[in-house]
């Protein structure tokens, strides 16, 4: 029965082409550690750059803004959420996802939308007027995340959400590169 | 004066000011938690080098092959800082390298050398 479970993990992943999955609170450490895994495996050229810069702004994403959190090793509070790496031979696709408050929910899926309706033209002026003002109330980064992945990705990045329980909302974002 | 010393992490780059000589370099990946600490410490350095006499020359070396978004926005207030100083008539300069091939980097450099009034030169390595 484990061996039928486990296999059913392998088949799922081997199906999807995943080069990493990790699910757990992303503390700092944990994403250099992630981070450091990437570059043993793939090395740094240029274009595993680019989707290591997505991955790691995702997984700070997920550690500043997921609604579950837990105690990291450092006695600092992490967001848990998933990250999941997979190579489909001509793209990296980066996937997080973790919970929001259904709360949150409406105003995130306004942001991503308004940045789903801009042309890279557009969104650098977004990109420039975020840069030059004050990060948003409740930020934690420098508040450019989300748009600087749809400025690296091309536009190939895909917010999406499910509906959880009562209070939570399921926030995913898929962003592709290609290799 | 003493001269700034920050060693490279898988994390962040090496950041060394040398009093001496007026060359500083910020090299390697930049993503930590706390980006804006990072840089300040840059900020005070060069402000105090300055302080002590300001007709030294002063030269900043970026070769950095990747950094986050909170860096992104640290490197913009330090250019906007070292240019500034270059305002303020000292001589300043800075040369912003990238990898050859590295188009999303070189066009950083380039973006600081149109928009700044100090020189950047953009340089492939």
């Amino acid at each position: 029965m484990i061996a039928q479970e486990i296999m059913q993990h392998y088949s799922v992943a081997k199906t999807a082409q995943i080069l990493m999955m990790f699910k757990g609170g992303l503390s700092q450490n944990i994403v250099v550690d992630l981070g450091s895994l990437l570059q043993n495996r793939l090395g740094f050229d240029v274009k595993v750059r680019r989707m290591f810069g997505i991955f790691v702004e995702l997984a700070q994403n997920v550690k500043n803004y997921s609604a579950e959190t837990e105690i990291a090793s450092d006695g600092s509070s992490v967001g848990i959420g998933i990250l999941i790496l997979a190579d489909s031979g001509t793209h990296y696709s980066v996937n997080s996802g973790n919970l929001v408050l259904n709360s949150a929910a409406e105003l995130l899926k306004a942001q991503c939308d308004h940045l789903m309706t801009l042309d890279k033209t557009a969104l650098k002026a977004y990109h420039e007027e975020r840069i030059e003002s004050e990060p948003p109330p409740g930020s934690k980064g420098a508040g450019l995340g989300l748009i600087e992945i749809t400025i690296k990705t091309g536009g190939n990045v895909h917010f999406d959400f499910a509906s959880f329980d009562e209070n939570f909302t399921f926030f995913s974002i898929t962003a592709t590169v290609e290799k | 004066m003493e001269s700034l010393l920050i060693n490279q992490t898988t994390q962040t780059p090496r950041i060394a000011f040398d009093a001496e000589s007026g060359n500083g370099e910020i090299i390697g990946v930049s993503f930590p938690e706390h980006a804006n600490d990072l840089y300040a410490c840059v900020h005070e350095w060069i402000d105090q080098y300055f302080a002590e006499d300001a007709s030294k020359t002063l030269h900043v070396a970026f070769n950095l092959n990747y950094f986050n978004t909170a860096t992104n926005k640290e490197i913009r207030l330090l250019m906007k800082f070292l240019d500034k100083h270059h305002s303020e008539e000292k001589a300043v300069r800075i040369t912003w390298f990238h990898e050859e091939g590295d188009e999303d980097m070189e066009d950083i450099g380039k973006g600081y050398s149109v928009s700044l009034n100090v020189p950047v030169s953009v340089e492939a390595v």
